[in-house]
This record gives C-alpha cells, sequence and structure tokens, in this order.
C-alpha cells in the first residue's frame, strides 16, 4: 500500500516537474501611460496681478473700478527748526560802599538794576515766548568773601508769566538757586524782556561793618530753553526741506518699454501747514522717474507756491495743488517720483505777526490715483524658474500637449512663450511655436471699456517633440508674458476698464506620453 | 417545452461564461470518492465504510477571472516580455483571484443501515480572494488620462481565511426517489483577513484636476502578532482556536425519471466570529479626500509656490492617515455555495452529469457549469471526463480517475486537469496548460474504504427499489456472463423497470 501510495505520489511531483521556469522569467516590461496632471489653476483678478508688496495701495471706485492710490506725506519741521532760543548768562553786581551800617529795625532796601534784556534773536522779533522747557539759575554772592553782610537780593522778571498762577517771577535770592521755565511765558517786545535786581539789608540788631572794594554779585542764567509756541515777527528766512520718493512699482518693470495710456489718472500735491507764517514753497524737483529718465510735473498754480498758513495756534491751513501734465505722465510710466522743496517764510515782509508751536509741521502730501482704465500695449512680464529634471529620462518622454482653459473677463490679451536657457541663461530653445503663443485672449468691451465677454482660449497644444527634449537639458525657464489691452471689432485700441469682479479662471494641465521600460 | 428548455440552456451557458467561482464541477458526480459529500451531504458514496487519513484528500485550486499567464506576456525573439497594456485590453471590469486549499486530517464514512449514510471529517481550509478593479490595472498601466471626465473606481479587495472544519453529517434515504442529507460544521478560524469596506477612487476632472478619495475598513485576526518579535505561533495556538463559528450543509437527490436523478445542495452556510488578536486598518472617506487642481495661481503670481506644494504634501499625509490598531470582534460568513444539477444514465455504469453551482462570498456571486460523463469500469477503475465553464473560461477540460484497489483507494480529480497531457505530449512540458488555465484545481489522496455498493445509492440518487433492503437469501441470481456483484445490480434494475 505504501509503495502505492509512493509512486502516486512520485507520479504528481515528476509531472508538475515538467515546467519550463525560463517561460516566468519576463525579460522587459514596458508601459505606455498617458498622465493627465494639473499644473496651474485659479482665478486671478486684476488686484491678485499687481504686486503683492503694492497691494495695499490697490483700491475699488464704487463703480467697481481699479486703481491704484499711491501717498506719500513728507512731514518736516524745517520751519520751526529755523527757531532756537539761545542760553543767555547776565552778572550783575552791586557796589557797596565802606562803611559801618547800624542795627536795622527791619529790612533796606539799598540798591537796584532794572533792565531790558535781549535774547539776541535776528532776524525775528518774538513777542511771546511759552516755554516748554529750560531753567532760569541764580547765584548772589558777596566779595571779598567773608564780609558779614546780611543781604538779599530780590529778582524781579515781570515778563515772565506763570501760566498757572498768572502770577511773574519774583523772588528773594541770598545764595544759589533756580527757577523752572515749563511754567512760565515770556512776553517780549522785539526779543526783549524786563529785569529788575533789588540788593536788600537784612534787618540786623548789631551794626555791620563793610569793608572796602565789597560788592554784593548776582549771576542770573538762562539755559535750555525750549519752547512749545513762539509768537511774533519771524523775519523772512528759507528752510531747506529734505527730499522724498513716491514709489509706484505696481507694475514692476512690465510697463518698462510699454506703450501706457492712462483715461484718468489724477496727481495732487497737498501743502498742510500748522505754521501761521506766510509761507512759499518752491518745488526744486518734482518728477517722475524710470530707469535714469524723468519727466517734470507741471503745477498749477506754478511752482513756487504761496501756500496757505493758519491764522489760530493750534490750527492748520491747506493747499492743493494739482499736476497740468498727468496724462503725460502716467504714460511715461514712471516708477517713482522725486521731489524737493524749499519753504520761504514772510518773503519780502518787514514785520508781521506769526507764530508757531515746537509741533508745528509742515505735510507736503503727493497722492497719485492710477485709474485702471485706458489701453496699453507690449506690456512685458518676465520670471524665470530653475528646471530640475535630471532625475527624469528624457527618452520615458514620448510627447506631451499643454492643456490650456482660460476663461478671460480682463480686457487683456497675452502672448506667452516659456524659453529654455542653459545655466548662463543663454536662450536655447523656446518651448512654444510661434502660432502657439497666444493662450490669453482678452475680453471684449464695451464702448465705455466694460467686459462685454469673456475671452476662452481651450484648446490642447501639442508641443514639438524636438524643442520638449531640450527641456531635459535646460537649467533654466523665463516665462515671458506680451500683453495688450482689448481693441475693438476693428482691432483698433480702445480704452478698457479693470474692475474687480472681472476675473482670469486659469486652468493650465499637461497631458504627458510616456513610455517606460523596465530590464528585469 | 422544447423552446423554454433552449432558452434555460441559453442562458444557463450566458450565466456560466461570466463564472468566477472556487468549486469542482468534476468532482461532483464521482461516486466512489467519498469525498463528494463536500458537495452534497445527500449524495451517498459507493463504498459503504471509508476511512481517511491525513493524506486522504489534499485540495489545491486557483481561480482567475480575469486573465490568464499569458495574457500578461509576449513573447518574442526569444524574450518573454510582459504586454501590460494587452492585458489590460482583456481585462474585465472586475477580476478575482482566488486561492484554495484544503486538507482532510480525518474521514470516516459509513453507512450505518440501507437508508442512512454518516460522515464524520475534520478538515483544514484556506481560502483566500483578492479583487482587481481593471480600473486600478489601467491606472498602472495607461495612466490618468483615460479617466478624464470620470471616475476610476480602485478599491481592491483582499479576503482570507483559514479554519479547521469538525463536520458531521448525514443522509438519509426518505423514498425511492428522494434522499435527503445534512452535516453541521463546528468551525474554528485560525486567521483572518476581511475588507469590510473599500472604496478608493480617483477621479480626473476635464481640466485634468485630480480628486482622490479612500475608505478604508480592513480587520485581521490572527495576523497582526505574526509580526511581533518573539513571537511563537506554538506557543499561542490556544488563542487561535477561541475564533469560533458554525456552518451547516443541506442537500437533497430526487430521482425525476427512471435514469434522471436531481440534485441540490447548499454549502458551507454559516460563519465564524473572530475574537482573538484582532487589529484593524482604516481610513475615512470623509477625512481622506483631496484634490489637486495644480499650483494655486495666487500662490504662482505671488511668489510662494514652493510654500504652496509643501503644504499641500502636508495636507494630503493628514488626509490620508491609516489609522491602525486593536478592534472589536466580528464576524465573516464562509464563501457559501450552492449546486443544483442532473444526472442522466445513458448506460449501465455510463452517466453523463451537468450541474451549476455558484459561490456567493462578501458581496460576489460566482457562477460555473460543469457537464461530465462519467464511467465505473468495474470496481477497480472509475473515471470521469468533464468541461467546464468557470471564471469567463471555457478551455477546461477537466478529469478524475480513481483506483478503487480496495481497501486503498488512490485518486485524482480536477476541473482543467485533461489538458496537461495534450501540453506534455506537444510541448514536454506544462507551460502551455498553466499559462492558458485560468482554472487549475486538483483534488488527490488516498482514502481507505470497504463495501462496494453495487445498487444505486453509490450512483448518488436513492436506489430505485428497495431490493438492498432484502436478504442475502432473496437476492436474484447472477446472470450467466457477469460478474456476481455486478449481475445482482443489473437485475435489480431490470425488475424496477418492469
Amino acid at each position: 500500500m505504501m509503495q502505492r501510495l509512493f509512486l502516486w505520489l512520485l507520479g504528481l511531483s515528476v509531472l508538475f516537474s515538467c515546467v519550463n521556469e525560463d517561460d516566468y522569467t519576463i525579460d522587459a516590461a514596458e508601459i505606455n501611460p498617458t498622465l493627465a496632471l494639473p499644473l496651474v489653476s485659479g482665478s486671478l483678478s486684476v488686484q491678485d496681478l499687481i504686486k503683492s508688496t503694492d497691494s495695499v495701495y490697490v483700491k475699488v471706485y464704487p463703480d467697481d473700478l481699479v486703481y491704484l492710490s499711491y501717498s506719500q506725506t513728507l512731514k518736516t519741521q524745517g520751519i520751526r527748526d529755523l527757531f532756537d532760543v539761545p542760553d543767555k548768562v547776565l552778572n550783575r553786581s552791586f557796589f557797596v560802599p565802606q562803611a559801618t551800617i547800624p542795627p536795622l529795625t527791619k529790612d533796606l532796601r539799598s540798591d537796584s538794576i532794572s533792565e531790558l534784556v535781549d535774547f539776541g534773536l535776528s532776524p525775528e522779533q518774538l513777542s511771546e515766548i511759552s516755554f516748554s522747557g529750560g531753567q532760569v539759575t541764580y547765584n548772589t554772592s558777596v566779595s571779598p568773601p567773608g564780609a558779614n553782610l546780611k543781604y538779599e537780593v530780590n529778582i524781579s522778571l515781570p515778563d515772565f508769566i506763570s501760566k498757572t498762577t498768572g502770577k511773574p517771577i519774583n523772588i528773594n535770592a541770598n545764595g544759589a538757586g533756580s527757577i523752572l521755565l515749563s511754567d512760565y511765558l515770556v512776553k517780549l517786545n522785539k526779543n526783549k524782556f524786563n529785569m529788575k535786581l533789588v540788593l536788600v539789608f537784612k534787618k540786623n540788631t548789631a551794626p555791620t561793618v563793610i569793608g572796602p572794594n565789597t560788592f554784593v554779585n548776582v549771576k542770573l542764567s538762562f539755559l535750555g530753553m525750549d519752547f512749545s509756541y513762539i509768537k511774533g515777527f519771524f523775519g523772512d528766512q528759507v528752510a531747506s526741506l529734505p527730499s522724498d520718493t513716491v514709489e509706484v512699482g505696481a507694475f514692476g518693470t512690465a510697463l518698462d518699454d510699454a506703450n501706457v495710456s492712462f483715461a484718468d489718472p489724477k496727481i495732487n500735491l497737498v501743502v498742510i501747514n500748522d505754521n501761521g507764517v506766510p509761507c512759499e514753497v518752491d518745488f526744486k524737483k518734482l518728477e517722475g522717474q524710470k530707469n535714469g529718465q524723468s519727466i517734470n510735473l507741471v503745477l498749477n498754480p506754478a511752482n513756487p507756491i504761496s501756500i496757505a498758513y493758519p491764522t489760530t495756534l493750534g490750527q492748520s491751513a491747506t493747499t492743493t495743488v494739482s499736476v497740468t501734465n498727468v496724462k503725460q505722465v502716467m504714460s511715461f510710466a514712471p516708477n517713482k517720483f522725486y521731489y524737493q522743496m524749499d519753504a520761504r517764510i514772510n518773503k519780502g515782509l518787514a514785520s508781521g505777526v506769526n507764530f508757531l508751536a515746537d509741533t508745528s509741521k509742515l505735510r507736503v502730501k503727493m497722492n497719485v490715483e492710477v485709474p485702471l482704465y485706458g489701453q496699453a500695449s507690449d506690456i512685458n512680464l518676465l520670471d524665470t524658474l530653475k528646471l530640475d529634471l535630471t532625475n527624469l529620462d528624457q527618452s520615458s518622454v514620448n510627447n506631451a500637449s499643454l492643456k490650456v482653459k482660460v476663461t478671460n473677463e480682463l480686457p487683456l490679451n497675452a502672448s506667452i512663450q516659456f524659453y529654455l536657457t542653459d545655466e548662463k541663461y543663454q536662450v536655447i530653445d523656446s518651448l512654444l511655436l510661434p502660432d502657439q503663443t497666444n493662450l490669453i485672449k482678452g475680453s471684449t468691451v464695451t464702448s465705455s471699456g466694460d467686459l462685454q465677454a469673456p475671452g476662452v482660449y481651450d484648446q490642447l497644444v501639442p508641443l514639438d517633440k524636438s524643442r520638449l527634449d531640450k527641456v531635459f537639458s535646460s537649467q533654466y525657464i523665463i516665462v515671458r508674458a506680451r500683453m495688450n489691452t482689448s481693441t475693438d471689432a476693428s482691432g483698433a485700441a480702445v480704452d478698457v476698464k479693470f474692475k474687480s469682479k472681472y476675473k482670469m479662471a486659469i486652468n493650465l494641465g499637461l497631458l504627458a506620453y510616456l513610455k517606460i521600460t523596465a530590464k528585469l | 417545452m422544447r423552446r423554454s428548455r433552449l432558452t434555460l440552456t441559453i442562458f444557463c451557458l450566458a450565466v456560466a461564461f461570466h463564472a468566477s467561482g472556487q468549486m469542482e464541477g468534476t468532482l461532483h458526480y464521482m461516486s466512489c470518492l467519498p469525498q463528494v459529500v463536500n458537495n452534497n451531504p445527500a449524495f451517498v458514496p459507493k463504498y459503504k465504510y471509508v476511512v481517511g487519513l491525513p493524506i486522504s484528500s489534499l485540495y489545491e485550486g486557483y481561480t482567475n477571472s480575469g486573465f490568464s499567464y499569458n495574457d500578461l506576456v509576449k513573447r518574442q525573439d526569444g524574450q518573454v516580455n510582459a504586454d501590460l497594456t494587452g492585458w489590460i485590453s482583456k481585462l474585465p471590469e472586475k477580476t478575482f483571484i482566488t486561492a484554495a486549499a484544503g486538507a482532510d486530517l480525518l474521514r470516516l464514512g459509513f453507512r450505518i443501515n440501507p437508508k442512512v449514510y454518516l460522515g464524520v471529517n475534520v478538515t483544514g481550509k484556506t481560502f483566500g480572494q483578492g479583487f482587481l478593479p481593471k480600473d486600478m490595472a489601467t491606472l498602472l498601466v495607461d495612466g490618468n488620462a483615460p479617466y478624464v471626465n470620470s471616475t476610476a473606481n480602485v478599491s481592491p479587495m483582499l479576503e482570507a481565511l483559514s479554519y479547521l472544519e469538525t463536520a458531521v453529517g448525514a443522509a438519509y434515504e426518505v423514498d425511492s426517489k428522494l434522499t435527503v442529507g445534512g452535516r453541521i460544521k463546528i468551525l474554528k478560524g485560525v486567521a483572518n483577513i476581511t475588507t469590510e469596506a473599500s472604496d478608493i477612487s480617483i477621479a480626473v476632472d476635464e481640466n485634468y484636476g485630480i480628486t482622490a478619495s479612500a475608505g478604508i475598513d480592513v480587520r485581521t485576526s490572527g495576523v497582526n502578532s505574526l509580526t511581533n518579535s518573539g513571537y511563537e505561533v506554538s506557543k499561542e495556538i490556544k488563542n487561535y482556536m477561541k475564533n469560533g463559528g458554525l456552518a451547516i450543509d443541506l442537500g437533497a437527490t430526487y430521482r425525476l425519471l427512471d435514469k434522471l436523478t436531481l440534485n441540490a445542495s447548499i454549502v458551507d452556510l454559516g460563519s465564524i466570529k473572530w475574537k482573538t488578536n484582532l487589529y484593524s486598518y482604516s481610513m475615512d472617506r470623509s477625512v481622506a479626500t483631496y484634490t489637486f487642481s495644480g499650483i494655486d495661481a495666487n500662490q504662482l503670481v505671488n511668489g510662494n509656490g514652493n510654500e504652496y506644494i509643501q503644504a499641500q504634501k502636508d495636507s494630503i499625509k493628514n488626509k490620508f492617515d491609516l489609522k491602525e490598531g486593536p478592534t472589536d470582534a466580528y464576524r465573516t460568513m464562509l464563501p457559501a455555495k450552492f449546486y443544483v444539477g442532473g444526472n442522466y444514465e445513458i448506460i449501465k455504469n455510463l452517466n453523463v452529469g451537468t450541474v451549476f453551482f455558484a459561490q456567493s462570498f462578501k458581496g460576489r456571486f460566482s457562477p460555473g457549469w460543469t457537464t461530465s460523463l462519467n464511467k465505473n469500469f468495474g470496481r477497480v477503475v472509475s473515471a470521469t471526463l468533464s468541461y467546464t465553464l468557470s471564471n469567463r473560461s471555457y478551455n477546461n477540460f477537466g478529469a478524475g480517475l480513481s483506483l478503487n484497489l480496495a481497501p486503498v483507494q488512490l485518486y485524482i480529480v480536477g476541473d482543467n486537469l485533461l489538458k496537461i497531457p495534450s501540453s506534455l505530449i506537444v510541448n514536454q512540458n506544462l507551460n502551455e496548460y498553466i499559462n492558458t488555465a485560468q482554472v487549475i484545481n486538483v483534488r488527490f489522496g488516498l482514502n481507505f474504504v470497504w463495501g462496494w455498493d453495487k445498487s444505486e445509492k453509490g450512483t448518488l440518487a436513492p436506489s430505485k427499489t428497495k431490493s438492498v433492503n432484502q436478504s442475502p437469501a432473496k437476492k436474484p441470481k447472477v446472470k450467466t456472463g457477469t460478474s456476481k456483484k455486478d449481475a445482482s445490480y443489473l437485475k435489480v434494475r431490470r425488475k424496477s423497470k418492469r
């Protein structure tokens, strides 16, 4: 029985050993998959296309028209900085004749000095200073030292009035002391104030012997004075103000070689003056600049411009200056505006009532408002991308096509080309054939420049095999878009509007025909 | 009547052409084998007494409803190259690949009286089924472009179960026409992998935007611990046997006409509850859904392309996070099988039988059809030739051979064995057979058998008369020119005809 079983199993094993294993050794495998890969998708508005760093300048009018609003304010205290109250030091002495002073039952006013003190300002002639800082220091002494004289000096500054009590400075000094000026204002007469010093012998039960050449000395110092406002006539002076620049880089370099015409751009200058003094602003330079070139802005009123000034301290006066050649300037497509100016006060005047506070500024605000309404051609956008296809087998890509679907509500046509370059950015070839580059079709517009119908491009763009092969040996790919605004039915350029609701829906995909062979 | 038969025949053939089962059609009418009761518990084998030891029956089966090896390769200039494009073109929408194995550890069968046949078996079984959606293969080979504006369903499924079956069954002859049978099976699950849910899809829109979604719920028992270092199955065998289950087989045969017997059965109707060493892998489809439509144009315009791609990578990683961990007990059904057939006695010891069968498992209903010619050459040799439609495969010529050298019975049977000799003759190897086969199954072994039943019980049908109950003294006399036992069998038949 076991013999039979053995033979049975042996027969089976012999049977199943009759297999040629070579038949199950697969030498190679090849597949030809076609991959449909999404590359880019999304919906872009004109706001998205403008450089993100400038997005804060993108605004929308109530009618949905997008505009660029640039505003730069030059804040200068150039006029206020014209004024400074210098330190003033006064040394005065009382001569006390040689004698014996009998006992005094009460204080005895001996001598006095009255004087009109000049702060020494020029050309301004101030009538009032309200101090925000500084001090008056005083020091009295007797010479020669050791004289046994009991005295006081009464220091009276009647023009220095306390802002809290309304009382003038009036102190009796014997030795050193100081008074903070931040609580005082001084009434001046063309920079001058009154001062009176009175020497007082103090009551004494004993007689006082005064030696020869005896003096009572008074040193009075006005130091570190700063003002919260000044009033008076400030003189005919010129303040040089710092220069400033307004960057208008929303389009980057895209408009460098473009022909641009904005339908309704606006540029104005607003001068806000806190200084209560007649002032004339002289724009030494006011120009739009681009790549070393410039264009002057023509102002109305013409330069130099007398600006308004406030009649009450704490108020401001505004002067608006417009640019008369704004369309010309914007067609130049500057990427920045530069201005530099002087401010001249009291031009030709010999008197007047001026004022300013220590916080008073001259603000020159430049507003550039560019509604995206107009026409343009030859707008260029360039971007460079690094390619790294070293891990891909070139032979595995048989062919490829770009799937492009763009539904464009923006009135902007674009021709796009992909340039393949070596590591030195030398162009090897372009990816698309010349007749394949018009990938973005602008919308059609009404006579008023509004959207009529979106432009639709929906095609599979076959890529030339020889050009495609060069992708694998390229180091960089430069994407260049050349754009024009939509034209009318006859092909003539028309002013078009870019509204915020207009979108460009982009779907870009790649259809790649691969051939993958594996030797096993 | 003839038209309705024709219609029925065409329908059955049509169903069978698309069939993809994992079953044994050729075995069905090999009445000399005690294993025939596997297909129908009402079948009564030829031998009254059977003892099967661990080698009594070994079964291996493989089916592939989608392709054969030849569909996968192309031979050119002495080289064998994978022809994946050709393979895809031939694939059906759903390809099921199954593998099954079984081995009797013990089999006992004995007829306790003329009406009752009892059987006991202990059998180890393993079944595995993988589902390959055509879309998955297409994606790998042809890419995703064919799915622009459509969705590829790439939900694979894997089922595997291994269990020990202890079965007690009986066939009972109700009357001269009807025999019924049943079997109760006590199941002990060893290991299981089941895909409770698999819903993975990749959709491509007209602009090539790709949406991937994945919902997965795979549960396992007795598998995860195998990956633990130091884990020894032998020490944990007790745990493996804690997965209990129950199943039943039901069957009947009915002699419709004198020579025509019908049969029907349901086999492996039951389930196993998996309780030990449970581990699951899941992904929530409501979370694991991601659409990539390309780099966002706004991000690109703002020069944030690289950051955007990195953010998308992180998002994908978070969304498609495969959760894994211990899970609760679960229950899986066995692959239930259904057989309906008929057997016609052409002449003595020569029958033609046909059986439609189907397997239902995890939502897959896979039918098939076998027709066989069965011949007993005396008691020593029983042979069967068959033709089977199964798994979209129509070149399955099967055979069965039993050498009844009582008490030893050696046998082999399979649904696609007949091509083996032709392959050997023509090519001196089995390659042609293997390369073209989508159905390969073979059962072979050695039984110990006694008591060849010369009545029709061994034809899987009730006896035509009650002669088998007669005492030996009343047995019909042997007719000259035939062996004693065969002549007796023949006479009984003749009597019944009268």
